[in-house]
């Protein structure tokens, strides 16, 4: 083991709580002070992601306790891809906020690590508790971050999130307790391989408490009434940022719902059932509701409910293909949504013509459909060869149309964008975010081989309820 | 090396992007790319001749690993043909296009590249994720064309079009994929049941491949991204990318489901349904095209809906499915891909003299222009199979093999279209070429697009005289499917009905011809006025704002006919399913708008309903 996944969480809390000391020497300066964390941290998941690519998963145990007792991260083929995802991301993201815009930025600076952090931390982790911590960190470095926004509605907006997060929290909180009481144990392998113990109706409450309290913070309708409201009103690349850590993050955890906690259990093929309806219904409203959306970051809200739909869908095939797809989407939907959301605001401020960004948005929006040679492609490509193995057609019925829908509304919105006479100021900044961003997302595509060979080998494993 | 090749057209792609703001020049880029299909049309020319002196060493089929995929990629007799028609142009559109623009293009001749990358795949493509990956490149890369255009409507239309085409050709893979269990075009057909699936996926399939040509009611993209996109392109995606529909549903019929999949859904007159249906949708499209297109005033739109009339033949053809059908489709398309080519070149050469779109404002450029107008002339020639041209050897298969099967719905509903071909072919002409001089100070278009036209208007003069050559072509086809060939010479086709030999054509017409000149020369004549013309001879009262001009409003009465059937149909169907759309979202949307305590008795309900759903 070269590094060790709990640096990825250590790293930008110290970050954070160090940040304030340089508070006095300027924007600029923490700036700089808080990328370098975040660009460590990069370092450190690319590290971590060969790691696991050339060697298997990687696991570590906090403070020398082992499990089922202590605490302990697992790195296995898919939360390695998302880590990195993340810390990739949300370095190039902070890139983009202006000190200026921000103040006090330090205190912006430990909101923002505190969510990378978080972010990380949901998904390397293997105890359900401590999924619940890195939940709650999350949702309130979010809930200050919307509140940040130039928008001042978004205040508002921050608020509802808040209430409805809460709500969210207690249901996660009543459910761990629920397995908790049960089985004594909180170690997700663990529960995994002992849930047939619990009794049937104390089973039953505890997956539709988790599946609904961790809906809300993964977009899934209709637990998800906050999500136009806020990144509606958030700054793009607040929106951006929502998209790529949390709300991936969240995704994630219904997928170690799904397939690892409940891996034991007698129902769980109703339960793979019910989350595929509400995947279902997710991307159908999600899409048909951005189609009739004016507001451009609305309406890339309501995209992005659909696309978790969409992944929620992967995942619940529960089969090797399923999750294959349900990587590419994740890998897919962070890149070019967020490139998106970064675009936005350029958008709000009078249209992309001729400009590296419109150039940049249309590439997103190509790999958002899932055009070959994008990421997105190779989801939706296992997703429905996924749902073909299994004779789900109207699964497939369901992407073809909301993928028709989708291509309307994103079309209608690059044509907007880029048909108004008057150009937006870009930062530089953003522009080599959104490069970045839709970089990977064609990189993947191109070399989808990396991602597929080491997720297909790592599959097997996850779906014994292993890591 | 078909990869090999593949990746070096992509590279110049990369740099005819990255020069692309430098200068109109880094369109040599994409003439050079033009050259590596030239190639392998060449070194896979299934008649013997000039292949046995040099062979460049392109094998026959090949597979690439791409690691998470692997690709394969053969030559078959049809898909040398199709690559004739998408590859074979490419590089003289790329060198018009040098000459169109008169500033640096940007991402231009690079995305023409990459749809050329796309096109060439999809022809050359032997399973189907190899055809549905080249198939999504060459739509995309023709979104960044149309994007170009900037025009809203075009811009939405083409994308969610081509997105949901690919997602319906998609649906089909998959079905096939899991009844088959291979993707292979080879082995698909022999595994394929006769399952209510497969008929979903055919149908799904077909409408996929329908978007691409342009297929009523699947068309309404093309009018709109034909009339504002730039000429060059457009010439491309009519005579070019528009064949690959066709080229698809081809495949469908003899290689991905197989003929006798599809006469197990029941026949009519020895003709599938399936096939029968496809023929239907094709004559609606060559009617209600031909009809659009004589009421339309802007050259673009009406060669737009012109192309829509002409592709409809060839689903005529491939849906008829006999041998003679089957030439006759794909003689359309060969020929279409040439003359829609030139015609769309000349009006761009039309437009970059005079700047002008719409008929009414056009007239008498010929007088200035004579290249291009010959040009045009002999493509408008075949378009409206004029006999002696190639354009008649086509339709006149056509019309044989649909007489041949007694279809008493669809061989008038051809003819009507054949002469409404002619009526709008009339107004191109006289529109824009002859007529009122109205732009004396014009000069002739560029050599660099002179030439290119020229060579395209070739091929037409080529088949015009041998039409033999390209059945022998057609031939190699039929055999490849097993299918039986149409007897023929180089001169002359023979059918149960009647014979066609151009000679005896050419020389009736030449004859013909030379009466016609011996009496022009014999008699007096005298050089009648444009307005005479008009008029048959008559001086009518002059009204205010009475234009004498055979451009405007020509064939009102038929106009006035027609116009409260055709008034868009399709496109308020289309609307009519976006507005019901958006009215559901709308509603949907009121759910996110709601209280946060409905928000909260919204999660609640879903928490009882799962809980419910479990415990059930």
């Amino acid at each position: 083991m070269v590094v060790h996944p709990t640096l990825l969480i250590v790293l930008p809390l110290v970050g954070a709580f160090s940040v304030s000391l340089i508070r006095r020497y300027g924007g600029g300066a923490i700036k700089l002070y808080g990328s370098a964390y975040l660009f460590l941290n990069l370092i450190i998941s690319a590290v971590l992601f060969m790691e696991v690519r050339s060697g298997g998963e990687v696991t570590e145990r906090i403070a020398g306790y082992s499990p089922p007792v202590g605490i302990f991260l697992a790195v296995g083929a898919v939360n390695a891809v998302l880590v990195l995802l993340i810390n990739l991301f949300a370095a190039f993201n902070y890139l983009t906020f202006n000190p200026k815009d921000k103040e006090p930025f330090h205190r912006f600076t430990v909101l923002y690590l505190l969510g990378v952090a978080s972010s990380s931390g949901i998904v390397l982790t293997g105890d359900l508790f401590n999924m619940f911590v890195f939940f709650e960190i999350a949702a309130v470095s979010s809930y200050a971050l919307v509140a940040s926004s130039k928008d001042e509605r978004s205040v508002g907006s921050a608020i509802k999130y808040m209430i409805l997060g809460s709500v969210g929290s207690t249901f996660m909180l009543i459910s761990i307790a629920l397995i908790y009481s049960e089985l004594r144990t909180l170690n997700l392998y663990d529960i995994a391989h002992r849930i047939g113990e619990m009794g049937g109706a104390v089973r039953t409450a505890a997956f539709t408490f988790l599946i609904v309290g961790i809906g809300v913070e993964a977009e899934i309708f209709p637990f998800n009434g906050w999500v136009p409201g806020v990144y509606g009103r958030s700054d793009g690349n607040i929106s951006s940022f929502l998209v790529l850590g949390p709300s991936k993050a969240a995704i994630y955890a219904i997928l170690r719902v799904l397939i690892t906690l409940f891996y034991g259990s007698s129902s769980r093929a109703v339960m793979m059932d019910i989350a595929m309806v509400l995947g279902l219904i997710t991307l159908v409203v999600g899409e048909v509701a951005a189609l009739s959306e004016k507001d451009p970051k609305r309406m890339l809200a309501f995209s992005s409910i659909g696309q978790m739909g969409l992944i929620l869908i992967a995942i619940s095939l529960g089969s090797a293909a399923g999750i294959v797809a349900a990587v590419f989407l994740m890998v897919s939907h962070a890149s070019v949504k967020s490139a998106l959301f970064l675009s936005s605001d350029v958008y709000r401020q009078g249209g992309m013509r001729y400009t590296l960004t419109g150039a940049l948005s249309v590439g997103a929006v190509l790999g958002l459909v899932g055009m070959p040679p994008f990421a997105g492609f190779w989801g939706k490509w296992y997703l429905l060869s996924g749902a073909a193995d299994e004779g789900l057609w109207i699964v497939i019925a369901a992407v073809i149309f909301t993928t028709a829908v989708e291509a309307y509304y994103l079309a209608r919105f690059l044509s907007r964008g880029l048909s108004m006479k008057k150009r937006g100021g870009v930062k530089p900044t953003r522009v080599i975010t959104m490069t970045v961003m839709v970089g990977v997302s064609l990189l993947v595509g191109l070399f989808a081989s990396v991602i597929y060979e080491m997720v297909s080998a790592g599959v097997t494993t996850l779906l014994s309820g292993g890591i | 090396m078909i990869w090999e090749a593949i990746s070096l057209m992509v590279l110049l792609a990369l740099l005819a992007y990255a020069t692309g703001r430098l200068s109109r020049y880094s369109g040599i880029f994409a003439v050079l790319a033009g050259f590596v299909p030239l190639a392998m049309l060449f070194d896979w020319a299934p008649t013997a001749g000039l292949k046995h002196l040099i062979s460049l060493g392109f094998e026959k089929s090949t597979a690439v690993n791409i690691k998470i995929a692997t690709l394969h990629f053969s030559i078959t007799p049809l898909s040398w043909l199709f690559l004739t028609m998408v590859g074979g142009i490419f590089p003289f559109i790329a060198l018009y296009a040098i000459s169109y623009f008169k500033k640096a293009p940007g991402g231009f001749f690079g995305s023409m590249t990459l749809a050329l990358v796309g096109a060439t795949g999809v022809v050359l493509a032997s399973d189907l994720l190899t055809f549905f990956i080249f198939w999504e490149v060459m739509s995309w890369s023709a979104f960044l064309l149309v994007v170009r255009g900037r025009d809203r409507s075009a811009i939405t239309s083409y994308f969610s079009f081509s997105a949901l085409s690919a997602y319906l050709i998609l649906f089909g893979i998959m079905v096939l994929r899991s009844e088959a269990e291979t993707l292979s075009f080879s082995s698909l057909s022999s595994s394929i049941t006769s399952s209510r699936l497969t008929l979903l996926a055919f149908i799904s399939m077909a409408a996929g491949f329908g978007v691409k040509g342009a297929l009523m009611p699947l068309h309404i993209w093309a009018p709109r991204a034909y009339s504002r996109s730039e000429e060059p392109f457009v010439a491309y995606l009519a005579g070019g990318l528009s064949k690959l529909g066709y080229y698809g549903i081809f495949l469908l019929f003899y290689s991905f489901v197989g003929v006798s999949v599809i006469t197990r859904f029941g026949t009519f007159r020895g003709v599938p349904y399936l096939g029968y249906s496809l023929a239907i949708f094709g004559a609606l499209s060559a009617f209600i095209g031909t009809v659009l297109a004589f009421m339309e005033d802007d050259l673009r739109k009406l060669l737009a809906y012109s192309s829509i009339g002409q592709l409809g033949y060839i689903a005529i053809g491939i849906g008829i499915g006999t041998p003679l059908a089957l030439s006759g489709a794909l003689f359309q398309a060969v020929n279409h891909t040439f003359f829609k080519a030139v015609l769309f070149l000349a009006a761009g050469s039309v437009y970059y003299r005079t700047g002008r779109w719409k008929i009414s404002e056009l007239g008498g450029v010929a007088y200035r222009m004579p290249f291009t107008f010959l040009a045009a002339l002999f493509s408008i020639f075949a378009l409206a199979a004029i006999p002696i041209t190639s354009g008649f050897a086509a339709k006149w298969l056509l019309y044989v093999s649909t007489v041949d099967k007694r279809f008493v719905f669809l061989t008038p509903i051809m003819l009507i279209a054949g002469v409404g071909a002619f009526l709008y072919s009339f107004r191109i002409l006289y529109g824009v070429f002859l007529g009122e001089p109205r732009y004396p100070d014009i000069k002739e278009a560029p050599a660099l697009q002179l030439i290119p036209m020229w060579i395209l208007v070739m091929p037409l003069v080529i088949f015009l005289i041998f039409p033999g050559k390209l059945m022998d072509v057609f031939g190699e086809i039929f055999a490849y499917y097993g299918l039986e060939g149409v007897s023929h010479t180089d001169f002359a086709i023979t059918t149960s009905l009647s014979s066609y030999n151009t000679l005896a054509v050419i020389f009736a017409l030449m004859g013909g011809l030379m009466v016609a000149f011996i009496i022009y020369v014999s008699r007096p004549h005298r050089v009648v006025s444009h307005y005479d013309n008009y008029l048959s001879g008559e001086i009518p009262e002059v009204h205010e704002g009475l234009s004498l001009h055979a451009a405007t409003r020509y064939y009102k009465p038929v106009e006035d006919l027609f116009q409260p059937y055709f008034a868009h149909g399709a496109e308020r169907f289309y609307h009519h399913i976006e507005v019901g759309l958006e009215g559901v979202g709308d509603g949907l949307r009121r759910l996110f708008k709601t209280t946060v305590s409905n928000m909260i008795y919204l999660v609640l309900a879903g928490l009882l309903l799962i809980g419910w759903w479990l415990t059930w």
